[in-house]
């Protein structure tokens, strides 16, 4: 917070002259002084002399404006000659230097000759005044009269600083369409390109139908391998000759001979070019004048072509040789963060488990559209969606109403999040101008996930899988339509990556989710919550697996924390003795909370609690050291982080508690985001970007608190 | 302004109000019994209920002022934040309720008019072992309240017999000009009271 927010608290706090105050005695009778001209005699004596000093003041404002031209009184024009002052400023202010050695009366009457008033004095800068001007006498003028009086060192206005931009130029990209991307505003690119427009040093991997690599606005963004160039020899030796462009992994099925696999160019003719539009969403080059801009502007784009026409269609044995170039060119040192997949699969396989967990060992986050059928994943356990994978976030679509879309597939466990779906422009395959129509489906609003997560790669490409899932997640923007339908319970918010509450969580298939009644807690088991302490719900929730209740490592679980936050572990009460890490020695706190449960028998887990600075908080297992259990069944923990709202104090380090200034700041920056008027980045309490109702929740719970 | 009074050592209307509210006060405490023991009585008495009476610092409204007025009904004080032909377009106020614990205990409070007129309002009152802390704020897209009217009323109950100041301190008021801070509204003043209890 500024000086200026403390000098006002502080002249407000104080009751009397030299009490807890930066105003000296006579800088109060300053105030005085001002009331006095406010508020009329009501003290003659004293304002008597004040009111002499005050009219001649004023008949020194009254000259100056007899002498100045009407126009010169303009703030933008310039005066008596003098330069226009550039830039915007404070009207009816200005901050004057007087010279060194001058006493305090000295000072009090130079500003008195021009009926100014001091509105502050700096302790470190004994020379330097804020003062107000009369009113009538303008900020040139004022500067003008100070400059010519012998105790004043200088004068100038007190320019308003524009708050910095979270975008550097160039803020909105000039791609002809970007206007129409409606979807890049809603996740908040540009908050996100204020710090990163994406890296060529990223490469995403799109395994799809294929890419238009000639596409103008994707050429510059198309992967290609140096290593193995067009010469009939597999010269990086990783077993594909001369995949050079990518690799179609289709080529055997090709029907028209003969079909290069290091050549996979989109060949779909249902929505011209399928790989191609997931490509310009993801990366399509931004701000080069032409057709539209990717979330990501310079990411490379890898495609993996494992569909092919007539019908589209790609099998298991397809995806599976997909991963497998993936992981070779992986292998190889290929900087591949992030791989995409834009379509359907129905049921779980063991086969395709083997697959992204071969994805996974390799490093790779895989992006995952939910699917078009507007059902439940979580509802059918031999569902593909209805598994948990340890690298893969699935991706439901929203509308223009921030609605979950109708067509969109969904599930509280299954989903994890959700992203612009409907009416989405993107670039599409042998059709360069005019750009291709728009077009819905999750296939379209995972890729706003994966542009996102190779903004963050190149951001920082050290990065693992579990952390770029981890950020994504946590920086979700609370969505009402999709509380209960995605496990963020919101959706993607570009702009909060980087700044991110949670940024890592182990086991990686543990997941975070929103605190909700109804939702289900385990991974593993269809158990729900039943009820939340008040303050609780919309807290994140990390949920584990019943099936590791048996883990007796001192070293378990590691959640990453961005800023400050509580820590609540919610165990199983039956347990005759709670492991060593969870005890009071540990710093842990038996509170009085629990959440209530339905199909596990327990009924309630209480909730331990422990604060935490940013860090990595390493969990132990349920069953380590210390742990006791006599009554049989002991379930698994599950985890709720709360983060905490004491640095929502916005008015100084002199106070560091929530009070009613905190409020008031507080509530006008409710419903803000990054770069709006109205932003509070104190008030962010989760750091997603928007002052939303989590924020509200956390602040108001803590209303009255101190640090 | 308060700061004025004080800076002056000049009669202040507070003070003359409570020198104007002592012998109320004296006969509130002759009306309060006789000491029982002096009656030989084994019994405990019946307990007298106490009675409050509140003297503000500013009996009249003002311009520009925030003040506080109490209505006593036996052990109960309700003391009104009042808003006085306030000119700034207001987005909230903050302050502390300073009291004496062991005179009042504070039950709760009551929404107010003044803010309510110009949309949603967020109400935030902790109370802690000597003081509220106080924020009411208007939504983020108020245009702002000023005139005339109740900021909020906050309810105590008496504890026991005594006299005390009730002061505001920690007091701000937030222009809705100014969206990222609370702007100083060197004109407006505020006024706490006195509270006796017998």
């Amino acid at each position: 917070m500024s000086r200026r927010y403390s000098f006002v608290k502080t002249a407000m706090r104080s009751s009397r002259p030299g009490e807890d105050s930066v105003l000296e005695s006579d800088e109060w009778q300053k105030l005085e002084y001002v009331a006095c001209h406010l508020t009329g005699l009501q003290r003659p004596l004293w304002c008597a002399k004040k009111t002499f000093r005050s009219l001649a003041g004023l008949l020194i404002v009254f000259t100056l404006f007899c002498v100045w031209p009407a126009e010169g009184r303009s703030a933008s024009s310039g005066a008596l000659g003098q330069a226009p002052i550039q830039g915007r400023y404070a009207e009816g202010e200005v901050l004057v230097q007087v010279k060194t050695g001058l006493s305090r009366g000295e000072v009090e009457a130079i500003f008195a000759r021009y009926g100014m008033t001091i509105l502050r004095a700096y302790r470190a800068m004994p020379q330097l005044f804020h003062v107000r001007l009369p009113e009538g006498l303008t900020v040139e003028a004022a500067i003008t009269a100070l400059k010519a009086d012998a105790g004043v060192e200088s004068a100038e206005p007190n320019d308003l600083v524009e708050p910095q931009s979270a975008c550097p130029a160039p803020c909105s990209p000039n791609d002809s369409q970007y206007p129409n991307q409606w979807g890049l505003a809603n996740i908040r690119a540009e908050g996100a390109w204020g710090i990163t427009h994406g890296s060529s040093d990223v490469i995403v991997a799109i395994l799809d139908t294929g890419l238009d690599r000639l596409h103008p606005d994707l050429q510059d963004n198309a992967w290609t391998n140096p290593a193995d160039p067009l010469n009939g020899v597999d010269d990086d030796g990783d077993g594909y000759i001369d995949d050079y462009y990518g690799y179609d992994a289709t080529a055997s099925l090709c029907p028209t001979v003969p079909c290069r696999a290091g050549d996979p160019m989109d060949d779909d003719t249902s929505v011209q070019g399928h790989g191609t539009r997931l490509a310009g969403i993801i990366g399509a080059v931004g701000n080069n004048g032409r057709d539209i801009a990717g979330v990501n502007w310079h990411a490379k784009i890898l495609p993996i072509k494992i569909r092919r026409e007539p019908d589209r269609q790609s099998s298991l044995d397809l995806m599976l040789a997909g991963f497998d170039y993936l992981i070779a060119k992986r292998t190889l040192g290929v900087p591949i963060s992030v791989a995409h997949l834009s379509f359907l699969v129905s049921s779980y396989s063991s086969a395709l488990q083997a697959g992204i967990d071969a994805v996974r060992d390799a490093g790779i986050l895989i992006i995952w559209s939910a699917g078009n059928g507007g059902e439940n994943v979580d509802a059918d356990a031999t569902d593909f969606y209805a598994h948990a994978y340890d690298n893969v976030l699935f991706v439901g679509a929203i509308d223009l109403s921030n609605e979950l879309a109708s067509f969109s597939s969904y599930g509280q466990v299954g989903v994890h999040l959700a992203a612009p779906g409907v009416g989405i422009l993107s670039t599409v395959r042998s059709a360069y101008t005019p750009l291709g129509q728009a077009d819905d489906g999750t296939s379209y609003s995972a890729p706003f996930v994966t542009g996102v997560a190779a903004l963050l790669a190149a951001w920082n490409p050290a990065l693992t899988y579990t952390q770029l899932k981890a950020r994504i997640m946590s920086a979700t923007t609370r969505t009402d339509g999709l509380v209960g339908k995605v496990a963020a319970g919101g959706r993607l918010n570009a702009a909060g990556v980087f700044t991110a509450p949670i940024t890592d969580l182990t086991p990686a298939g543990y997941q975070l989710a929103r605190t909700e009644a109804g939702h289900r807690y385990y991974l593993d088991r269809t158990f729900t919550v039943t009820s939340i302490p008040q303050g609780f719900d919309g807290l994140w929730w990390v949920r584990t697996r019943n099936n590791d209740k048996a883990q007796t490592a001192a070293n378990f679980l590691r959640l990453g924390l961005g800023q400050e936050a509580t820590v609540y572990v919610a165990y199983d009460p039956r347990a005759a003795k709670i492991p060593d890490w969870l005890s009071p020695a540990q710093g842990w706190t038996a509170t009085e909370h629990a959440i209530g449960v339905a199909g596990d028998p327990v009924g309630t887990l209480r909730l331990y609690a422990k604060p935490f600075r940013p860090s990595m908080v390493v969990l132990g297992g349920n069953q380590a050291p210390g742990y006791v259990n006599t009554t049989g069944n002991v379930s698994n923990y599950v985890v709720l982080v709360g983060f905490s709202a004491g640095n929502a104090d916005t008015d100084g380090p002199s106070d560091t508690r929530l009070d009613g200034y905190d409020l008031v700041k507080f509530n006008l920056a409710v419903g803000s985001s990054v770069g709006s008027p109205n932003w509070c980045a104190a008030c962010d309490l989760d750091t997603n970007g928007t002052i939303d109702a989590l924020d509200v929740s956390l602040f108001m719970n803590n209303f009255g608190k101190s640090l | 302004m308060a700061v004025r009074e004080k800076a002056s050592g000049g009669w202040t209307p507070g003070l003359l109000i409570l020198l104007f509210s002592a012998p109320l006060t004296v006969v509130g405490c002759q009306g309060s019994g006789s000491d029982p023991d002096s009656m030989g009585q084994t019994t405990p008495p019946p307990k007298n209920p106490m009675v409050g009476l509140f003297a503000p610092d500013r009996s009249g409204p003002g311009e520009n002022t925030l003040i506080l007025s109490g209505a006593t009904s036996g052990e109960d004080l309700d003391l009104i934040v009042r808003a006085n032909s306030v000119s700034a377009a207001l987005a909230g106020a903050a302050f502390d309720l300073v009291f004496d614990p062991e005179n009042v205990t504070y039950v709760g409070y009551s929404a107010g008019d003044f803010f309510e007129r110009a949309g949603a309002v967020t109400y935030g009152v902790a109370p802690r072992s000597d003081r509220l802390i106080v924020g009411v704020a208007a939504g983020p897209l108020s245009t702002g309240a000023g005139g005339s009217g109740n900021v909020v009323t906050l309810h105590f109950r008496a504890k026991a017999t005594g006299r005390s100041g009730i002061a505001f301190d920690n007091q701000a008021l937030c222009s809705v000009a100014l969206t990222t801070a609370c702007d100083r509204q060197p004109s407006l003043s505020w006024y706490g009271g006195t509270y006796s209890v017998s």
